[in-house]
């Protein structure tokens, strides 16, 4: 045998005078007649009082009476409806857990996706970073081939013009050794 | 061991067994025994196993019954009564006796209304007396002490274990005359002069005298549905104020009662389906006197006749029993 839960709304309606139930076990009659008493004059909190007297007629259950007043008070089916009450809120506590775990996985989750998303934007910039130092490198080899090929060219034509200096060079030496030559022909 | 009359030889015998006892008795008796683990009150007139009687020669006694060891005997004055509820046990129930026309007796009748824990554990007892037609005065005793009180209380608190637990019965025979008129007082108090009936205010002892009321009736109070009487002890229509035997509180609704034609065949009526297994109760001399009880049985109830009744509150013309059963 169980007495009513605590958070059942009888007990408030019981010591504010809301329902008079008619009560037999004497304990009983006297306590709500003390805790209304006590409840009016502030001497005693609404829900101290509710507590106080739902532990009491816990333990004096099986006095005279106390069952089946307690059955008149809060319907013949209490106990019953309490434990699907009692059911129910551990459904929800196991709800809730599970509600809570499940939202911390969340969290944890989403934190994970911010850093990826960090590290992806941060991934994104320095690919553009990259890209624009590629261009920019791109950019100067252009340049430096244009730079390369003028150097080229201008070594070419360094080069050419040596060569047909040295090949004047060598043609008027040529001439020069013919002309002693033919001198030094008409010498002899 | 039956709760009943013993002798004095008998009772002597018991305390030196080591018994643990509460008495009633004359106190010329009660003077007599030895020091031991007993309580005592004063008065001559018992509800006994044959029937009512008046006795100066013999001590009823109530063996007090220990299921874990566990007792303590407290004597209490005006200041100190607020305690007795400290000191209870876990888990167990008190007797109490309490001196009639007393500060104690005042304050414990009136504290009660507010006192935090009262119900906690059962406290039943009574209050003590004397032989009407004598100027004896009313006495407790503490025997663990040997100790003799005209204005302090004394009271054995007893353990139980958590298999066990008491239970207090109260059997008022009277009922309230729901068509009876509205009686409420300004103060909480053993003595009034003015109050109101039907929200206009009266003095209460020429209502009385007016409309021919018989003193003898108590007046109701409703309590939850538990009906608690308070006992008219004089009409003092010179001074025109009214005593009680215990206080009248501002916050009830009293209301008179019918009349009971036959108080023992009423007693039968409501004693029928108490357990005959208690341990202690107790009776109102008024209803002994005024129900005329002398040499009359009361079913399954043997206990002292006493001037007042304690039921957690000061109750008057109830008889109280405590009994002690398994979870």
């Amino acid at each position: 045998m169980k007495a009513p839960l605590k958070t059942r709304k009888e007990w408030k309606q019981l010591l504010t005078g809301e329902i008079n139930p008619s009560i037999k076990n004497f304990f009983f009659q006297m306590k709500i007649t003390q805790a209304k008493i006590q409840i009016e004059k502030k001497i005693v909190p609404l829900d101290k009082a509710i507590e106080d007297l739902q532990s009491l007629c816990q333990k004096f259950i099986k006095a005279n009476n106390m069952y089946d007043d307690l059955k008149t008070i809060f319907g013949p089916n209490y106990e019953e409806e309490d434990k699907r009450s009692d059911t129910k809120k551990e459904e929800n506590t196991i709800n809730l857990k599970y509600d809570n775990e499940w939202l911390s996985t969340q969290l944890q989750y989403e934190k994970q996706i911010m850093f990826y998303k960090n590290q992806l934007s941060l991934k994104e910039k320095a690919l553009k970073e990259k890209e624009k130092l590629i261009q920019l490198l791109q950019e100067d080899n252009v340049i430096l081939k244009k730079k390369n090929n003028l150097l080229y060219d201008s070594i070419f034509k360094i080069n050419q013009l040596e060569e047909e200096e040295l090949n004047e060079q060598k043609k008027s030496t040529n001439e020069k050794n013919w002309s002693f030559f033919k001198i030094f022909k008409k010498t002899k | 061991m039956t709760s009943k009359l013993y002798t004095f030889e008998e009772v002597v015998a018991m305390i030196k067994q080591g018994m643990i006892l509460s008495l009633a008795a004359d106190e010329r008796l009660l003077k007599k025994l030895p020091i031991g683990n007993w309580i005592a009150g004063t008065i001559p007139y018992f509800m006994d196993e044959d029937s009512c009687k008046f006795d100066q020669n013999k001590i009823f006694v109530n063996q007090i019954e220990l299921y874990n060891d566990e007792y303590k005997i407290e004597i209490y004055d005006e200041n100190s009564i607020e305690n007795i509820v400290k000191d209870t046990y876990k888990n167990g129930y008190t007797i109490l006796i309490i001196p009639p026309f007393t500060k104690i007796h005042q304050n414990y009748a009136i504290q009660t209304e507010f006192l935090d824990g009262l119900y906690n554990n059962p406290i039943v007892g009574w209050v003590s007396g004397s032989d009407l037609n004598s100027n004896d005065v009313p006495k407790v005793f503490c025997g663990k002490t040997n100790e003799i009180f005209e204005n302090k209380a004394v009271a054995i608190h007893v353990s139980l274990p958590d298999n066990k637990f008491a239970q207090v019965n109260i059997v008022n025979i009277f009922k309230p005359n729901a068509n009876g008129d509205e009686i409420k007082f300004y103060n909480d108090a053993f003595e009034v002069s003015n109050c109101m009936i039907n929200g206009r205010d009266v003095n209460f002892a020429e209502y009385i005298m007016e409309n021919n009321i018989d003193s003898k009736l108590p007046l109701i109070a409703n309590y939850s549905g538990a009906s608690i009487n308070v006992c008219i002890k004089e009409v003092d229509i010179e001074n025109k104020k009214v005593s009680f035997f215990a206080p009248v509180f501002k916050s009830k609704s009293y209301k008179l009662p019918q009349q009971v034609p036959n108080y023992i065949s009423k007693f039968d009526e409501e004693t029928q389906n108490l357990p005959s297994t208690n341990l202690f109760s107790c009776n109102c001399v008024l209803n002994y006197l005024y129900g005329e009880l002398e040499g009359k049985n009361i079913k399954n109830v043997n206990g002292p006749i006493t001037f007042g009744e304690i039921a957690y509150s000061l109750l008057n013309q109830t008889l109280v029993t405590l009994t002690v059963d398994n979870i």
